[in-house]
């Protein structure tokens, strides 16, 4: 049943490998496999909880240490709407974006688990209750890119990429 | 406001003026695909009908992880590139020619100046040559493949000043194990780590590699250094045309470190983090049960001279295992022409191919069971990345691993080097 979406919250320094323990996971593990290892060490229910246009709000380094892509992917095809965290690990940042899944570099120590967040991309703002707190926001390609779902499907239907 | 190198290599590459946190799309001159991201790519390209648009000779494919290859899924993968190679008229460096980061700064395709990017963490290697160098994913791959281009957000530098006369014993893996841990934890997540200062300059390029290497290792998204005469020398070989790239002396740092090598000992990363450092000399006695001296860190021509300039008629403990991989082929051609290689093995050491080896082992080679204890010349140590969790990584300078080898035990190089 759908209800409203609803934030997971996580602290600082959750690396890739937490976010897909499997590390060394066996050939021929598929994304499906893969969405049922998310965040397994450190909260077995997630992957049974999450559904389309949650949020994760987490501390600093998000998802740092590793070149993944995979993590980034896992987190889309669950349906997180968004990750809003106070630092991202530089690689699981473009990972992300190149993934089509948006990121929000943020004071997110003042987002309570119950609000319910509203978030515009292009002004860069996340409202809840009465309160609006603003991120630097992206240029217009990088939301274009993040729209098509990703670098792949985008240079797939601009040929290129002019930046503003 | 004047720019660091960072931002005026991305600036030259995008035909734009930017400066750190701004977004830029930035011609590529150079592409690293290894096995681990290239197969991937090439199956990126495949499904989504990319055609394959780079002038061939600014990529390199690389067989190096998964060498000598120890599964069918692998060695399929291996076709893949092999296959590709052949196609797209793409240089390929097969197994056994070495670890992708030192034969691709080896072969002149990196250039003072220049902007690279990688499919493997430590692409950061090719700062030592004045390059901006990004790790990179394989759609990212797939897609410079196809367009010459990437995205960038410009990042901000850090500038570490290392200066003083550098003491016995100490090499350029102490001066990068002493900076993990001041910066603390990811202390450099997404920013340029701007080496500099005169203990840098006295560095070969051998060593200089090591250090711009491990820049990943503090989260930095890349290192760099300013080229100079041993910059240039090393280029001379292959006529490359050179545009090194200084920080302006009003450029902006968001933070400015200043390191006194002169005070350095030998120094140990101790589990389970590479910013989690003792003294060797705190921890001496410790018994180790496996050495390796190898890869994109600390596995270069200079790293084998210590080594066995330590061993020279000793035997290493013959409880240990002790594993020497040369990080290309021309490494090891050099350390056989020299005698550095006999040395080794008279020692007791087992020299394996020139690839990544017991570094990472996504190919099962050297692991360690539960208990083992390893020190290594490598540049990461979370548990369980070579195998057991219940086994502990130790990381050294090349010095350092050999003294170790020969005691079985953690030890001081010092009192072999006098």
């Amino acid at each position: 049943m759908q209800r409203n979406p609803r934030i997971f919250r996580f602290g600082d320094n959750v690396s890739t490998d937490v976010h897909l323990s499997s590390k060394y996971r066996p050939v021929g593990t598929t994304l499906e496999d893969l969405k049922e290892c998310a965040f397994s060490d450190i909260y077995p229910e997630f992957s049974s909880l999450v559904q389309g246009g949650d949020f994760l709000v987490a501390g600093k380094n998000f998802g740092l240490v590793s070149s993944r892509q995979d993590s980034a992917v896992v987190l889309r095809e669950l349906g997180i709407s968004c990750v809003l965290a106070k630092s991202f690990g530089h690689m699981f940042y473009r990972n992300a974006l190149n993934s089509g899944l948006p990121l929000i570099i943020c004071d997110t120590e003042l987002i309570l688990d119950d609000e319910l967040l509203e978030i515009d991309l292009k002004k860069g703002e996340v409202k809840f209750k009465n309160e609006v707190l603003k991120f630097s926001p992206y240029p217009e390609s990088i939301l274009k890119m993040i729209k098509a779902g990703g670098l792949i499907p985008f240079i797939k239907k601009n040929g290129s990429y002019p930046l503003d | 406001m004047g720019k660091t190198i960072v931002e005026k290599i991305l600036s030259n590459h995008s035909g734009r003026d930017v400066k750190s946190g701004d977004f830029v799309v930035s011609n590529i001159d150079h592409v690293m695909a290894g096995d681990a991201k290239g197969p991937k790519a090439i199956d990126i390209m495949n499904q989504n009908n990319l055609k394959f648009n780079l002038e061939p000779h600014k990529t390199d494919l690389i067989i190096d992880h998964f060498v000598p290859v120890q599964s069918t899924h692998w060695a399929n993968d291996h076709k893949k590139l092999r296959d590709f190679s052949l196609d797209k008229g793409i240089n390929l460096f097969d197994a056994g020619s070495g670890v992708c980061h030192t034969i691709v700064t080896e072969d002149g395709k990196i250039v003072p100046g220049g902007l690279a990017i990688g499919g493997d963490s430590h692409v950061c290697t090719y700062g030592a040559l004045n390059c901006v160098a990004v790790a990179v994913e394989s759609i990212e791959i797939a897609s410079v493949y196809n367009t010459g281009k990437l995205w960038f957000r410009v990042p901000e530098t850090i500038r570490v000043n290392f200066e003083g006369k550098i003491p016995l014993g100490v090499y350029s893996k102490d001066f990068v194990l002493f900076l993990a841990n001041k910066l603390g934890e990811n202390g450099a997540n997404y920013q340029c780590i701007e080496y500099t200062g005169d203990a840098i300059s006295s560095l070969s390029m051998d060593a200089r590699f090591t250090i711009s290497n491990m820049s990943v290792d503090m989260g930095a998204k890349t290192g760099i250094m300013e080229s100079d005469q041993k910059t240039i020398n090393w280029m001379n070989d292959f006529n490359a045309n050179l545009n090194s790239v200084k920080s302006d002396a009003d450029a902006k740092f968001s933070r400015e470190v200043i390191i006194d090598v002169s005070e350095l000992t030998p120094l140990l990363a101790e589990p389970p983090a590479v910013h989690n450092i003792c003294a060797v000399t705190d921890s001496e006695k410790k018994r180790i049960d496996q050495a390796f001296i190898g890869t994109c860190t600390n596995g270069r021509l200079e790293d084998l001279e210590i080594a066995a300039k330590i061993l020279k008629g000793r035997k290493i403990n013959p409880r240990v295992r002790f594993y020497i991989a040369p990080s290309s082929r021309k490494i090891l051609q050099n350390a056989i022409e020299n005698g550095v290689i006999k040395t080794l093995v008279d020692a007791g050491a087992t020299i394996l191919a020139s690839a990544c080896g017991p570094c990472a082992s996504m190919n099962g080679n050297g692991l360690l069971g539960d208990g083992d204890r390893a020190i290594s010349s490598a540049n990461r140590n979370f548990p369980g990345r070579l195998g057991s969790k219940k086994s502990e990584i130790f990381l050294s300078s090349p010095a350092t691993v050999a003294a170790s080898a020969l005691l079985g035990e953690i030890t001081d190089p010092r009192e072999f080097l006098s």
